[in-house]
């Protein structure tokens, strides 16, 4: 049976308390979409069980775009506060409940400085008005969802309970908003090079596909910061 | 998976997120229902960490040595050039079901988790909507206060200064250990609601050392600090099957079997493999 054709989508993240760890504030759908499909089809990389032969196709169910980068926008939303919150992470030895199963009959161990050294690590976390981030892309709806269901939540820390959400909504919509929208402007990375238009918008060493940290992935980008 | 717990505060509960001067104040957050006191979800998973290590060291009757003491209790770091290891990665994540769920670093390497621990939101007006309850209709700024401690420095109480064999020389002492601070809590009888997600590549092992580390934890359930001055103590219903009330915990039989799967394999185990979350980079 053929596929589907791609249609233009609306996603919308519902998120459990509105807050997420971001430093710069920009969350990409086709890089939680690519999370998704290793979470559905190749859970091992995700567990650091990655072997060289298991390079292949990432097959995201989105438009794809020239430079095998992918039709989907950046997560608009209105931001109600940003903060610089702390985890801390205190190794202790010596707890009285602790103590027995440490097998070490002599010796120092600092932690003040050194291997063990207790530290206490700043995110810059954002609020979100009603806890709702909108995405735009162009793809196959069912299988969008289909994968956003797998995602508990987006940008950093998830695993400390940071951008959980809730629920996942896509629907269908009119236009293609991935690059362009006429209230948010610009809405994805857009490389400087390979651009025909000059957007407001700051230059700077970005990420053009996921994973959007990767060094190899960076291109000079207008970015929708 | 998605799991749900509902903590009844069977004590106030102290969790200090800032100090000014001489008091200290819960952690409190900013939300889309507003600022919110909650108990950070990082400190449950230090919690369950301590609770499943303990589980496993007990099991194995083992002690280990600070570079596994650390992965197992706090999680461990990076201490040089990170390698990908795959035979690392797997015979950890084979072996040690409990890292594999929590993750942690193991020296050159990160190992992802399984799991995403959330925060403790308190049952309150302004989060009924955000936990989808439906619950009497109370502020949490009536669910907190202060309470003042004192520390007196008994050098200086004339009956007692007479067990020191030189009171005199104590009482022009200059570092005085006389206190008085305060400490924001919340009230007993408050409830808090959080989740907890599995992740769906999470094994019936992992999901075993999990509840097993929960069954170990309740048996002293207590949150947040002071526990020593009568802080913190709760009793707690999951959707899991386990739970606690008035110190007594109770299992049911699907996560009792779990557990005790857990518990055989690491039994059969025993310690030959804790070589790998320690010592050289891993090696035997």
């Amino acid at each position: 049976m053929a596929k589907s054709k791609c249609t233009p989508l609306k996603v919308t993240a519902h998120m459990l308390d509105g807050r997420f760890s971001s430093a710069d504030g920009v969350i990409m759908l086709d890089s939680i979409l690519y999370h998704a499909w290793f979470i559905k089809h190749a859970p091992h990389v995700l567990e650091g069980r990655y072997r060289p032969e298991d390079i292949g196709f990432v097959g995201l169910p989105l438009k794809q775009l020239e430079g095998n980068r992918w039709a989907a926008s950046k997560g608009v939303y209105e931001q109600t506060d940003s903060v610089i919150e702390h985890y801390n992470k205190r190794p202790d030895f010596f707890a009285g409940d602790k103590l027995d199963y440490l097998g070490m009959d002599k010796g120092l161990i600092s932690d003040s400085v050194g291997l063990y050294r207790a530290y206490r690590n700043p995110m810059l976390i954002r609020t979100v008005k009603d806890g709702i981030i909108t995405f735009f892309a162009v793809g196959h709806k069912d299988e969008v969802l289909e994968l956003l269901n797998l995602m508990v939540g987006m940008g950093k820390k998830v695993s400390m309970g940071y951008g959980v959400v809730t629920k996942w909504e896509v629907e269908d919509i009119d236009a293609d908003y991935t690059t362009w929208h006429p209230k948010y402007g610009l809405m994805r990375p857009i490389e400087v090079e390979k651009s025909d238009k000059q957007y407001d918008a700051p230059i700077m060493q970005y990420g053009v596909k996921p994973p959007y940290w990767k060094p190899k992935n960076l291109r000079l980008c207008y970015v929708p910061i | 998976m998605k799991l749900r717990i509902e903590y009844t505060m069977t004590a106030p509960v102290s969790h200090i997120g800032e100090t000014a001067s001489t008091g200290s104040y819960f952690q409190t957050i900013k939300t889309k229902a507003g600022r919110l006191p909650i108990i950070t979800a990082n400190s449950v998973r230090g919690i369950l960490r301590d609770n499943g290590a303990k589980c496993l060291l007990d099991a194995i009757g083992a002690k280990v040595g600070k570079e596994a003491f650390n992965v197992l209790f706090s999680g461990g770091n990076l201490n040089g050039t990170m390698k990908n290891d795959v035979a690392k990665a797997k015979a950890v994540r084979e072996h040690f079901p409990l890292v594999s769920l929590l993750g942690g670093g193991l020296g050159d390497m990160i190992m992802a988790g399984k799991i995403a621990v959330g925060n403790l939101y308190p049952v309150c007006n302004e989060t009924q909507e955000m936990l989808g309850i439906d619950y009497p209709d109370i502020s949490w700024k009536n669910l907190i206060d202060e309470i003042e401690f004192t520390r007196a420095d008994d050098g200086k109480d004339d009956q007692l200064a007479g067990y020191m064999d030189n009171p005199e020389e104590e009482k022009k002492a200059k570092a005085s250990t006389q206190m008085r601070y305060s400490v924001q809590y919340m009230a007993q009888g408050t409830k808090f609601i959080q989740s907890l997600y599995i992740f769906p590549n999470a094994t019936e092992l992992e999901i075993g050392a999990l509840f097993a580390a929960f069954a170990e934890w309740f048996k002293i359930p207590r949150l947040g600090g002071m526990a020593s001055k009568g802080f913190g103590f709760f009793d707690a219903v999951t959707d899991f099957g386990i739970s606690v009330k008035d110190g007594r915990v109770t299992v049911d039989d699907k996560a009792a079997e779990l557990i005790e799967k857990y518990r055989n394999f690491v039994a059969v185990e025993g310690s030959e493999y804790l070589y790998l979350l320690g010592g050289k980079n891993g090696k035997k």
